[in-house]
């Protein structure tokens, strides 16, 4: 496959025109992904919105900045993200209602985004369209939620970041968990995989439950469960192992007390599977409609859906756009690479600091020997893109495009009027000075601490200080 | 993949470590509150050895630092600099009990 284009834009700002938002509406342009929105078209802008009390999700001004630009071009656009599977006991985007509260709660309304923001996949997560893939390296058909496969085009707006089992959260990723319906995200989980699933691939070790008068919390292993397959007895605990779905809501609360084990096979096969998955969202909405924009900026370590965000590994890296989601990734993976780690962060725990090391396999993973390029490697064999490319440095766009929208006339002929009709400076107060203030201070005094004795540094108390300093 | 010692390996040699110490000061008096939060020491790696958490990546750098400590808390008996000694083994104490409490692996999310 040919090497795709990935645009790019460095993290420095500057200027109006070099900040965050202007770069990515800048690569967004310069990869002709505003060449794919057609007047009328509906326009799937999809985000991770960030699980309650994550702090690195992808701040609401970028979508709102991509909503006005595509409502510009005369497209509908409208933000969404899909329900989740339970993974944790207090889940808190794994209903519409509960995923709304949330996003709502990170910043992401309509009020905000200036277009809706949607729950693409119904209440529970049942709403979806089944698309084939043959192409698939291990999964053999998708379950997309609706209004993403019902869009005329998806723009795919990312966070890329580090992920607890797919190792990455990039544009594969978003695609791949992040445009499956619930149903779907059940099938890239490996949900009644002969192999992969839970069922199938955990070591189960009832042994160790050593009975509820020795465990205070035990309510919890049941209680854990969504399809209610554990049972706690006195001294005993049942897995109905044959309907587990692998909706992972219990391997926080199993795992901790030695009641399941999990092989890396079983988190290195759905990291393939996240592949096939997006390979699904892709043939869902149409390859030619699909554009991709990587954020890589709070590079942390574990995803936006933990409820919680660990300090950034690496600084920020800068702004990609692509129509090619494999390539995106690698760009992005490649920068993560080339970069100094984050001193005090856990790529300093992990003695990552040095640039050309391979961070996330390490920093992000859950358990030893998964690869931070298995995402990469099996969208490039399912053929969702290429992990060739080239990186093409965009230069900033004129800055007149990234001032202020709403009002482009220069502030004085703005305000003139407004200001001699309501003046905010006190012209006829203090001889003309407006305000009542000491005529002169010194500056030099309160560069450095002089103790708690000083004055402020005016009539005379400099002269103390120093005195003091002399031993006077 | 980059290789990265394992929580379990890291955690051995901690034990290890902690162990040659705690038998080469069985005898010496003047550090027996030293030996006796070594064998506290010894129980809460032990205890932790066969937990989940051990098996995760999350496990080597709270591992590493017990190991670390371990190393220097040896080194110091070896020496015999016993005046030294305790600031050690506090380091270590604190050391585990960071491991302990991150091993119970409280709100983890492993997916």
């Amino acid at each position: 496959m040919a090497a795709s284009e990935v645009y790019y834009m460095n993290a420095r700002s500057e200027s109006p025109q070099t900040g965050l938002v202007a770069k990515m509406l800048t690569v967004f342009e310069a990869a002709g992904l505003d060449q794919m929105i057609k007047p009328g078209d509906l326009v799937a802008i999809k985000i991770h919105c960030g699980e309650w009390n994550n702090t690195a999700y992808l701040r609401p001004v970028y979508p709102r900045a991509l909503a006005d630009r595509i409502k510009e071009l005369g497209g509908r656009p409208f933000v969404c993200d899909t329900t989740t599977l339970t993974y944790q006991p207090y889940a808190s985007r794994a209903t519409e209602l509960d995923l709304k509260m949330t996003a709502e709660r990170n910043g992401f309304s309509p009020a905000v985004l200036g277009c809706p923001f949607i729950c693409a996949d119904g209440f529970i997560g049942t709403g979806d369209y089944r698309v084939d893939i043959p192409t698939g390296y291990l999964l053999k058909e998708a379950y997309i939620a609706q209004a993403i496969a019902a869009a005329d085009v998806l723009i795919c707006l990312t966070h890329f970041k580090g992920h607890p089992m797919g190792v990455i959260g990039g544009a594969i990723k978003n695609l791949g968990i992040g445009c499956q319906s619930k149903r779907g995200k059940h099938n890239v989980h490996l949900g009644g995989h002969p192999k992969y699933s839970v069922a199938n691939a955990a070591i189960w070790h009832p042994e160790n439950f050593k009975g509820k008068a020795n465990m205070e919390d035990w309510k919890i292993l049941e209680d854990c469960c969504p399809y209610d397959l554990f049972k706690v007895d006195d001294d005993t605990i049942h897995w109905d192992r044959a309907r587990c779905t692998s909706c992972l809501g219990c391997i926080g609360v199993m795992a901790p007390r030695g009641l399941f084990e999990f092989p890396e096979e079983n988190f290195a096969a759905t990291d393939a599977a996240i592949a096939d998955g997006a390979l699904g969202a892709v043939i869902a909405v149409g390859k030619e409609k699909c554009g991709f924009i990587n954020l890589a900026i709070d590079i942390s370590p574990r995803c936006d859906c933990v409820g919680f965000a660990d300090m950034p590994i690496v600084p920020n890296l800068g702004v990609f756009a692509s129509k090619d989601p494999v390539a995106i990734d690698m760009a992005c993976l490649d920068k993560v690479r080339e970069s100094h780690g984050m001193p005090g962060s856990i790529a300093d725990d992990f003695d990552l600091l040095d640039p050309g090391t391979r961070k996330f396999e390490t920093v992000s993973a859950t358990v030893h020997g998964l690869s931070e390029e298995t995402q990469i490697n099996t969208g490039t064999l399912n053929g969702l893109g290429s992990r060739e490319y080239t990186l093409i440095e965009t230069e900033p766009q004129s800055m007149k495009r990234h001032v202020f929208a709403l009002d482009q006339r220069p502030t004085g002929e703005r305000f003139r009027q407004k200001f001699l009709k309501f003046t905010p400076f006190p012209y006829e107060r203090h001889d003309g000075q407006g305000f009542l203030r000491e005529q002169e201070i010194d500056t030099e005094f309160v560069k450095a601490w002089h103790g708690n004795g000083g004055n402020g540094g005016v009539a005379g108390a400099h002269d103390a200080a120093e005195d003091a300093k002399a031993g006077d | 993949m980059a290789e990265v010692t394992k929580g379990l390996e890291n955690l051995q040699e901690a034990i290890t470590a902690c162990q040659q110490a705690s038998t080469a000061i069985a005898s010496a008096a003047e550090v027996a509150q030293a030996r006796r939060a070594l064998e506290s020491v010894l129980a809460s790696l032990n205890e932790v050895s066969d937990k989940f958490f051990i098996k995760t990546m999350m496990s080597v750098p709270p591992t590493k630092a017990c190991k670390t400590e371990a190393a220097a808390v040896a080194a110091l008996v070896g020496d015999q600099q016993w005046s030294t000694l305790p600031a050690a083994v506090e380091k270590l104490e604190k050391a585990t009990k960071a491991l302990v409490t991150k091993a119970k692996m409280d709100g983890t999310t492993i997916t």
